[in-house]
């Protein structure tokens, strides 16, 4: 026990309360990201771009295109032994429809969560092995929808997130979270209906973001 | 020279603290903070305090809403509780025993707005005028808001300080 002004004990009381360094790290990148454009970066690899003169000048050329269409073709036929379309080459519109589809089929899979939280904050806590930080999104009017939940899952192959949501009139939404590089770099952003559903497919903070909404 | 990441970190450290003191709840606070931050991104505003507190606010009264709870009640008049004036007559200079448990135990008891003013006038330092212009309420409602959350502290504190000393 100590005997201070009580603006004094407020002040201390206040100011030892600090982000985590982790959080602050992730709040402070989205400033960069939201003027840079660093979404777009994500995009192409920068380290492949780098390699390539080096393999033009090695003259192993012709090993290198032997090698690509090799993994070409084994990726191609393994999508569709999965039943993923066809493979992660997919980019644009065609990306898009393939992601949505997969986002469709958990959605209707109807999965208990795993994590039955009331903050995004909570949810981050509880799901450390996603290779992102869960965030709310601000086109996620949170009015609207309340978060009930989440539980991991896979977006083409990528660790996701899926997020269970109620509306207003007691309905179920899902919205998936995974990081929008690698396998799924090259979608567009839009809407589809697909299987009853409307899902919308959009770009933020450096995440893929995917909503499935029952249709009105 | 000042890194300007080092600014932003400032403002986001503030920024925690004020959701802190409406929400009384880290991970509810870093929630907020989350989203008013986003909201001041998107809005391309400036990067400042004054921007962001209200954000953050602006968000807090809509969840509390969503939520049915009651925020800011109405209050008494700074006239009728016979106060007027300045900060400084509203109780934060008299000294006062307390430890960090017994004050985050109080001031969990405190509501939402009376935290907000304490969080505001003591540690951030506003004055009334300031801290009207961005709750919107007349700078008469600040004071005496001020004033009945420093009355209804130092209440809780004397409480928790008796209660400990019956215990040991």
């Amino acid at each position: 026990m100590n005997e201070q002004r009580l603006s004094e004990h407020l002040s201390q009381y206040y100011n030892s309360k600090r982000l985590s360094s982790e959080t602050l790290a992730r709040l402070t990148a989205m400033v960069e990201s939201s003027s840079t454009g660093v979404d777009r970066k994500m995009k192409a690899p920068p380290t492949a771009w780098r390699l390539w003169p080096r393999i033009w000048t090695s003259g192993g050329l012709l090993a290198t295109t032997l090698i690509l269409l090799i993994a070409f073709i084994g990726v191609f036929s393994l999508g569709r032994m999965i039943g993923e379309g066809p493979g992660p080459g997919l980019t644009g519109a065609s990306l898009t429809e393939a992601i949505a589809k997969e986002i469709a089929r958990n959605h209707h899979k109807q999965e208990k969560v795993q994590f039955a939280v009331r903050s995004y904050a909570e949810l981050r806590k509880k799901m450390p092995r996603l290779n992102f930080p869960t965030i709310a999104s601000a086109r996620v009017d949170p009015k609207r929808l309340r978060l009930l939940g989440g539980r991991y899952c896979s977006i083409r192959g990528q660790i996701a997130n899926q997020i269970k949501l109620r509306d207003e009139k007691g309905r179920i939404h899902t919205l998936y979270e995974t990081r929008a590089s690698d396998a799924v770099a090259g979608f567009t952003e839009g809407e589809l209906q697909i299987d009853g559903l409307r899902i919308s497919i959009w770009r933020e903070s450096g995440l893929l973001f995917g909503l499935a909404s029952p249709q009105d | 020279m000042r890194d300007p990441s080092d600014d932003i970190q400032e403002l986001l450290q503030s920024g925690f603290r004020y959701a802190l003191s409406l929400t009384h709840d880290a991970s509810r606070a870093e929630d907020l903070l989350q989203e008013g931050w986003v909201s001041v991104l998107q809005a391309k505003g400036p990067h400042q305090r004054g921007y962001l507190f209200a954000a953050i606010r602006s968000r807090f009264i809509d969840a509390c809403r969503r939520e049915r709870r009651v925020v800011f009640e109405a209050l008494t008049d700074a006239n009728e509780l016979g106060m007027e004036g300045d900060l400084q007559s509203t109780g934060s200079e008299a000294p006062v025993f307390a430890d960090t448990a017994t004050l985050n135990r109080a001031l969990a008891t405190l509501r939402p707005a009376e935290r907000e003013m304490l969080f505001l006038a003591d540690v951030q330092e506003y004055t009334a005028q300031e801290i009207a212009d961005l709750t919107g309420r007349p700078r008469g409602t600040v004071l005496s808001l001020i004033h009945r959350a420093h009355r209804k502290l130092r209440s809780l504190l004397k409480q928790g300080e008796g209660g400990r000393s019956c215990r040991e």
